[in-house]
C-alpha cells in the first residue's frame, strides 16, 4: 500500500515536471504526434494482414474446385478464365456454365445468370459504364457482392456464354466453388505480394514514425533532467525514476494513441477509401482483426514510454554550449566527394555503352554516395551560409540574421541534420517511385507503339469458327475491317494479311496480292511486333475467315482511312459473336503489364509523401527543441529591450528558410538524379514532387510560427533568477 | 560624488507573495553617478525589489520613479520603452548569446532597441575599448568570465541608462577576477553618470559602492546601523 502510494506520488511529480519543463509545449506536442503516428503506422501495418488474410479467406472461397471428368459435356461446371482491357488494365472476365442444378453459383453471387447474362462487380460495371460499354460481356444482371470479391474495388464479372458461344474445348471442369488454394482470377494478379507491402510500410511509415518518437523522447528534456537527478540526488531508484518518466509522458501518449485508436475505430463500421491510391478498406477483415489492431494501437501507446525512459540520457555531464559533431558533419572529404557522386550518378552510365546490369550499378553506387555524402555538403554549406547570414546581419543591422547565422556558425549541425534528413528522405522515396514505375523495354516500346498509332489497329482472337468469325466481321461498327493475321515463323519470318477489298483499302493496297506499303505505321508496327522487325508484309484478297480456318493466328481490325477505332464498340461485337474472344491493341499485353505498376506506384506516393512528411515532421521539431533553448538565452535581452520581434526574425533564418530550403533542394537533387532512370522510361510522378515541394514549405511556416510564439512566450515568461 | 539628479526615487513599497511581506513600505533613492549596494540574508527578497525596479513585478502599493517617472502606473507599452531607454541590467550568469562576439552582443541590445546600426556599432565598440574587452570574432562563449561580465556591463550601458541595476554580477566568479569586475562596475556610475543598485551578498564587494545598504523584514537600512527598530539611516534611505 505504502508503497503504491510512492508510486502514485512519483507518477504525479512526473506529470508535474512535464508541465514545468521549458519547451514544455514542444515535447508535449511532439510525444502526442510521436505516439499517433506509431500507432497508426502499427495500425497500418495489422491492417495489411488483415487485408490480405481476407483476400486469401474469399478467394478460396471463390477457386474453383477443379476436377476431372472424362466427358466434358457431363462434368457439373465448366470454367475459363479469359482477361480483357478496361480502364486501361486488364481485368478477370470468367465465363461459367453450370450444367444442372446441382452446382451453386460462385460466392457473393445470388443466381446464376441466364445465357447471354453476366454478373459484374461494382467497379467493372463502373468502368464499362465509363466506357459506354455495359453490356459488353452480355446483359448484366446484378452484381457481385463484396463477400465475392477479395477486396471491394475488385474489378471481376462472370459471364454465362449465350449456348452458341460455348466452346466447352477450351473450358475446365469444375465441381463447384471453393478450394484451398487461391482463386487465379481477380485482381490478385497485379498485386504486389504482402512483404512488398510491408516493406513499404515498415520503411515509410513505421521507421518514420519510430525516429519522430526517439526526437520527441529526447525534445525539451532539460527541466526532467534536473528533477530526475534531483530524485536520484535523494536516492530514488532505477524503478522510480520509470515512474516518473512515464507520469511525465503519460497524458500525451494517452491522447496520441486514444487519437489513433479513433481513425481505427472510424475504419471498422463501414469500408472507407483510402485517399490518393483509391482503395476501399474492407470493413470485414478489419473488423475480424480489430483486436490485433487495437493491440498494435496500445503496443505503441507502450512503446513510446518505454523509449522515453531508455532514450533518458542519465549521467550526461553539463550541456555545454560548444559545438559538438564537428567530425561528423563538416567533413570536408565527404563534402567534397559529393559532387562527384552526383556526376557518376548522371553521367556515368551514359559512358557505358548499352544497359545490363552494370550500367544500374554505377547507378546505384552514383545515387547512394550522392546521398550519403550528401549530408556532409549540407553541413559545409550551412556553415558558409551562416557566416554570410552573419555578415549581412552586421552590415545591415539585421539581428534576425545576425543571431541565426552565429547559430548556424556555431553549430552547424543541428540544421544540417535538418536539412539533411528532408532532402536525403525526399531523395530515397522519389528513388523507390522511380524503381516502382520503372518498365522494362518491351512495355516502353509498347508504349511508344500505342503513341504512334493508338487504337487504330486490334487484334481479335479467340477459338472461334468459320461461321462465328464471319458473324462477327459482318457485326464490326462502321467503317471498321477485318483482315485474318498469319505469321509465317520459319526462320525466314513473313507476315501475310487476307482481306477482302474494302479491308485492302483500309490499308491503302490495291485489290490484289501486293506487298505492303512498308511506309504505314500501322504495317510498320506489324511487322516490328509480329516479324522481328525485318518481315515483309504481303497483302492478299481473300476471305478472312476462311483462311482463318486453317492457320492463321487471329483477326486484324483496322479502320477506312485510319485513324481510332471504337474500341467498345469491336468488343461488343466480339463477345456477341465469338467464345472467350481477346481484343487488344497491337503489344497490348505489355500495356497491361505497364498498367499493373499503377497501382503499387500510386501506393509509393501515397505512403512516400507521408513517410517524409513524418521525417521532415521530427527533423523540424528535433529543430524548434534547439531554438527553444537559443531562444531562452536570448530572453533576458528581449526583455530588457521590450522587443519580441527578434524572435519572428531569428525564427526565418533557423527554422523558416532551412526547412523551406531542404524541400527545394531535396526535389531539385531527386529530379538530378531521376534524369538517367526516366531516361529509361521510369515515370517521375510531378504530382508527387510537388506534394512533397508543398508538405515541407507547409511544415516550414507552421514550425516558423510555432518556433516564434514559444520563443516569444518564454520570454514573456521570463523572469531574471539569481540567488 | 555629488547626486546632483535623482534618477530612483522608491517611496513605500510594499508587495507581498504566498503571504509574505516582502518588501514592507521600502524606501530607496539613488541620484545620477551614484552607487548603491544592496545586501540580504537569501530570501529576504533583494531580486524580488530588482524585478520591481525593472517593472517586470508590480508592487501593490507604492511609487518606483525611474529617470522621472512613476513606472508602476506605466501601461506595459509605455513601461517597455521607459525600461528600455533608460534601464540596463547585469545578470548573474552574464545571459548574453554564446555564439556571439561580444562587439555583436552589445550592438545586438542596441539594435533591438532601434539605434541605427552605424551608432550601434560604433558606441559597443568604444564601450568594450573603454572596458578592457578584447575586440576580435571570439564566441562570447570562449571569452574569460571576467571579459564575458564586463560585456555584460557593455550591454547593460549601450544605450546610455540612467539606472544600471545589477543582481549578484560577481556571484559566478572567483578570486581576483571578481575583485576586478567589482572595481570596473563601481566606476560605471561615475564615468557615465548613471545611477548603480547592485544586489550582493558579498560584503567586501559592497564595500566598494557609495552607500551599502541592507534589506531586512521588507526595509532598507545603512548598513553600518542595521539594526532593527534603529530609525537612524545616516546617508541610508533618503526620502
Ligand atoms: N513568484 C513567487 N511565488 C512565491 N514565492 C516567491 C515568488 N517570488 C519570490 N518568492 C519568494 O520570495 C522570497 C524572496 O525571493 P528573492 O527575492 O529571490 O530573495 P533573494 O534574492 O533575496 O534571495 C523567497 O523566499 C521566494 O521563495
Ligand atoms: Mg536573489
Amino acid at each position: 500500500m505504502n508503497m503504491l502510494a510512492t508510486y502514485v506520488r512519483l507518477f504525479a511529480i512526473g506529470r508535474a515536471a512535464g508541465r514545468g519543463s521549458e519547451g514544455h509545449g514542444l515535447r508535449f506536442t511532439s510525444l502526442l504526434c510521436a505516439t499517433f503516428a506509431l500507432a497508426l503506422a502499427a495500425a497500418v501495418l495489422v491492417a495489411g494482414f488483415a487485408v490480405y488474410d481476407g483476400r486469401e479467406l474469399r478467394g478460396s472461397a471463390r477457386a474453383p474446385q477443379y476436377v476431372g471428368v472424362a466427358d466434358p459435356d457431363r462434368a457439373p461446371l465448366l470454367v475459363q478464365v479469359a482477361y480483357d482491357d478496361v480502364g486501361g488494365a486488364q481485368r478477370s472476365i470468367v465465363f461459367v456454365d453450370p450444367r444442372g442444378g446441382g452446382v451453386a453459383p460462385p460466392p457473393g453471387v445470388e443466381r446464376w445468370p441466364a445465357p447471354g447474362e453476366a454478373v459484374l462487380s461494382k467497379a467493372l460495371r463502373a468502368d464499362l459504364v465509363r466506357e459506354d460499354s455495359l453490356d459488353r460481356y452480355g446483359k448484366p444482371v446484378g452484381s457481385i457482392s463484396e463477400a465475392g470479391l477479395e477486396v471491394p474495388g475488385e474489378r471481376l464479372a462472370y459471364v454465362r456464354p449465350a449456348s452458341g458461344l460455348l466452346d466447352p474445348g477450351n473450358m475446365t471442369t469444375a465441381a463447384g466453388f471453393g478450394a484451398d488454394e487461391r482463386s487465379v482470377f481477380g485482381d490478385r494478379e497485379s498485386l504486389p505480394p504482402l512483404s512488398a507491402f510491408t516493406f513499404l510500410v515498415v520503411g515509410m511509415l513505421l521507421f518514420p514514425a519510430a525516429v519522430l518518437v526517439v526526437v520527441a523522447a529526447r525534445s525539451g528534456a532539460a527541466g526532467r533532467d534536473r528533477r530526475v537527478a534531483l530524485l536520484r540526488a535523494l536516492g530514488a531508484g532505477t524503478r522510480a525514476r520509470v515512474v516518473v518518466n512515464v507520469g511525465e509522458a503519460a497524458l500525451p501518449v494517452a491522447l496520441g494513441a486514444s487519437a489513433a485508436a479513433v481513425v481505427v475505430s472510424l475504419a471498422l463500421p463501414s469500408n472507407l477509401t483510402v485517399p490518393v491510391v483509391d482503395f476501399v478498406l474492407p470493413a470485414t477483415d478489419l473488423r475480424r482483426w480489430a483486436p490485433a489492431l487495437f493491440a498494435a494501437v496500445l503496443a505503441a501507446a507502450l512503446a513510446v514510454p518505454a523509449a522515453v525512459t531508455l532514450l533518458h540520457r542519465t549521467g550526461r555531464a553539463g550541456h555545454g554550449t560548444r559545438p559538438r559533431a564537428r567530425n561528423r558533419f563538416t567533413s570536408r572529404r565527404m563534402a567534397w566527394s559529393c559532387p562527384v557522386f552526383l556526376l557518376v550518378a548522371t553521367r556515368g552510365p551514359d559512358l557505358l555503352t548499352g544497359g545490363g546490369s552494370l550500367w544500374f550499378l554505377v547507378y546505384v553506387c552514383g545515387v547512394v554516395g550522392t546521398l550519403a555524402t550528401l549530408p556532409a555538403l549540407i553541413a559545409a554549406g550551412v556553415s558558409a551560409l551562416g557566416r554570410l547570414l552573419v555578415r549581412l546581419g552586421n552590415r545591415h543591422g539585421r539581428p534576425g540574421a545576425l543571431i541565426a547565422g552565429r547559430r548556424a556558425v556555431a553549430q552547424p549541425g543541428v540544421t544540417a541534420r535538418l536539412v539533411a534528413s528532408v532532402v536525403v528522405a525526399i531523395g530515397l522515396v522519389t528513388q523507390i517511385q522511380l524503381n516502382t514505375s520503372l518498365l522494362n523495354d518491351a512495355m516502353i516500346a509498347a508504349k511508344a507503339t500505342h503513341e504512334r498509332i493508338g487504337d487504330s489497329m486490334l487484334t481479335v482472337s479467340s477459338a472461334a469458327d468459320q461461321r462465328q468469325n464471319r458473324a462477327f466481321l459482318r457485326d464490326l461498327p462502321e467503317g471498321a475491317q477485318g483482315l485474318a493475321l498469319e505469321v509465317e515463323s520459319s526462320d525466314n519470318r513473313s507476315i501475310a494479311l487476307y482481306g477482302d477489298c474494302a479491308a485492302l483499302r483500309a490499308l491503302n493496297a490495291p485489290c490484289g496480292t501486293s506487298t505492303a506499303d512498308p511506309a504505314d505505321p500501322r504495317l510498320q508496327e506489324l511487322t516490328a511486333w509480329f516479324g522481328g522487325g525485318a518481315a515483309d508484309v504481303t497483302l492478299h484478297r481473300a476471305d478472312p475467315p476462311e483462311r482463318l480456318a486453317r492457320e492463321a493466328e487471329r483477326l486484324l481490325i483496322v479502320r477506312d482511312g485510319g485513324g481510332d477505332l471504337p474500341v467498345g464498340e469491336v468488343k461488343e461485337a466480339a463477345f456477341r459473336n465469338l467464345p472467350a474472344p481477346q481484343v487488344m491493341v497491337v503489344a497490348g499485353e505489355w500495356l497491361f503489364g505497364a498498367a499493373e505498376l499503377r497501382d503499387p506506384a500510386a501506393w509509393t506516393l501515397f505512403l512516400g509523401v507521408i513517410g517524409v512528411g513524418l521525417l521532415a515532421f521530427a527533423a523540424a521539431a528535433n529543430n524548434l527543441g534547439d531554438f527553444l533553448r537559443f531562444g531562452r538565452a536570448l530572453a533576458p535581452l528581449s526583455v530588457l529591450v521590450g522587443h519580441r520581434g527578434v524572435f519572428y526574425a531569428g525564427a526565418v533564418w533557423a527554422i523558416l528558410v532551412p526547412l523551406a530550403a531542404a524541400g527545394a533542394v531535396g526535389v531539385l537533387v531527386s529530379l538530378w538524379l531521376a534524369a538517367p532512370m526516366t531516361a529509361k522510361g521510369a515515370v517521375l510522378t510531378w504530382s508527387f514532387l510537388a506534394s512533397l515541394l508543398v508538405l515541407a514549405q507547409i511544415l516550414a511556416v507552421l514550425f516558423w510560427w510555432w518556433g516564434s510564439r514559444s520563443t516569444a512566450a518564454q520570454a514573456a515568461g521570463w523572469r531574471p533568477t539569481a540567488d | 560624488m555629488e547626486t546632483d539628479r535623482i534618477v530612483l526615487s522608491v517611496s513605500d513599497v510594499r508587495y507581498e507573495i504566498a503571504g509574505r511581506l516582502l518588501l514592507d513600505g521600502l524606501d530607496l533613492s539613488v541620484g545620477a553617478g551614484e552607487s548603491v549596494a544592496i545586501t540580504g540574508p537569501s530570501g529576504s527578497g533583494k531580486s524580488t525589489l530588482l524585478m520591481c525596479l525593472l517593472g517586470l513585478v508590480r508592487p501593490q502599493g507604492g511609487r518606483i520613479v525611474v529617470a522621472g517617472v512613476d513606472i508602476t502606473r506605466l501601461r506595459e507599452r509605455a513601461l517597455n520603452r521607459h525600461r528600455r531607454d533608460h534601464m540596463g541590467m547585469v545578470f548573474q550568469f552574464g545571459e548574453l548569446l554564446p555564439e556571439l562576439t561580444p562587439l555583436e552582443n552589445t550592438a545586438l541590445a542596441a539594435l533591438l532597441s532601434g539605434v541605427p546600426r552605424r551608432t550601434a556599432y560604433a558606441d559597443a565598440e568604444e564601450l568594450l575599448t573603454t572596458l578592457g574587452v578584447p575586440l576580435g570574432g571570439t564566441p562570447t562563449a570562449e571569452l574569460s568570465g571576467g571579459e564575458r561580465q564586463r560585456t555584460a556591463v557593455a550591454r547593460a550601458l549601450i544605450n546610455r541608462p540612467s539606472l544600471v541595476l545589477a543582481d549578484e554580477p560577481t556571484g559566478a566568479l572567483d578570486g581576483s577576477t571578481r575583485d576586478e569586475v567589482a572595481r570596473m562596475l563601481f566606476s560605471v556610475p561615475r564615468q557615465w553618470g548613471c545611477g548603480l543598485v547592485v544586489v550582493t551578498h558579498d560584503p567586501a564587494i559592497a564595500g566598494r559602492s557609495d552607500r551599502h545598504l541592507h534589506l531586512s523584514r521588507g526595509r532598507l537600512n545603512d548598513a553600518g546601523t542595521a539594526l532593527p527598530g534603529t530609525g537612524s539611516t545616516a546617508g541610508g534611505a533618503i526620502r
